[in-house]
């Protein structure tokens, strides 16, 4: 599946249809809104800081499933960006602002980051399929 | 992102229904602000119709709290959904909000 759109705040909701129509199915209840929350907080990372709050510009979210892994490439031509260097704030430390790092951490298992020369950011995303227990 | 209000004698009660992302949450937001700070009522937020909270939803919650207890008044979430209970406990908040089933002198009815 591939979501092209404009990084603008209503675009999350399209978002969510849209893998809600190719994946609701395929995954279990809680699965599905972890993978939905995760993947919308990435995205909302680009809307806020990858552009000028009123320049925005391209976001373009591939995925794809097999039998081992749902995998997950979210591409912008905003500011570079190093998702290693994002530590969120610390749990034990209640603020407004910082979760959304933890949530998609808790979700995908493999994260990178990476800058093509023409200025596309990548943030590659990977959650090995789950067994009936729920371990990877 | 649908809000309902109504008031019982001693509460104003929003009833959340739908998503609250980054969106949407600003109009909570000055709801809410309007609400705990220039009215000081106490406030119970209903998130038993929400079907997706982010983390600008959790925001927006977090803030509710620190202006509740700004101006010394009570503030409450009323039956969180699968979706709001996820997030709070990913943001480990589920022992920092005071969570309810239902308002003391409120039915199940909302009468």
């Amino acid at each position: 599946m591939i979501f092209r759109s404009q990084a603008t705040p209503t675009c999350l909701k399209t978002l969510r249809e849209k893998i809600a129509g190719e994946y609701k199915d395929q995954l279990t209840a809680m699965e599905f809104d972890a993978f939905c929350l995760a993947l919308c907080e990435a995205s909302s990372n680009v809307i806020r800081h990858a552009y000028p709050a009123d320049t925005p510009g391209p976001l373009e979210i591939e995925i794809q499933k097999d039998d081992e892994a749902l995998r997950v490439w979210i591409r912008d031509r905003g500011k570079p960006f190093e998702f290693s260097c994002c530590k969120g704030r610390p749990l034990q430390k209640v603020n407004p602002g910082g979760i959304g790092i933890h949530i998609i951490k808790a979700f995908f298992d493999k994260i990178s980051s990476s800058r093509s020369k023409d200025g596309w950011n990548t943030l590659a995303l990977e959650r090995t399929r789950r067994t009936d227990n729920g371990n990877p | 992102m649908e809000i309902h209000e109504h008031e019982t004698s001693k509460w104003t009660v929003l009833t959340i229904r739908g998503d609250v992302d980054l969106a949407t949450s600003p109009r909570l937001r000055a709801r809410m602000e309007h609400l705990l700070l220039s009215q000081k009522r106490s406030l119970a937020l209903d998130l038993s119709g929400v079907t997706h909270m982010d983390s600008s939803g959790i925001a927006v919650l977090i803030e509710g709290f620190r202006w509740a207890r700004k101006v010394q008044v009570p503030f409450v979430l009323l039956s969180p959904s699968p979706q709001v209970q996820m997030i709070l406990e990913l943001g480990k908040l589920e022992e920092f909000f005071d969570i309810r089933a239902q308002l003391e002198d409120e039915n199940p009815q909302g009468n």
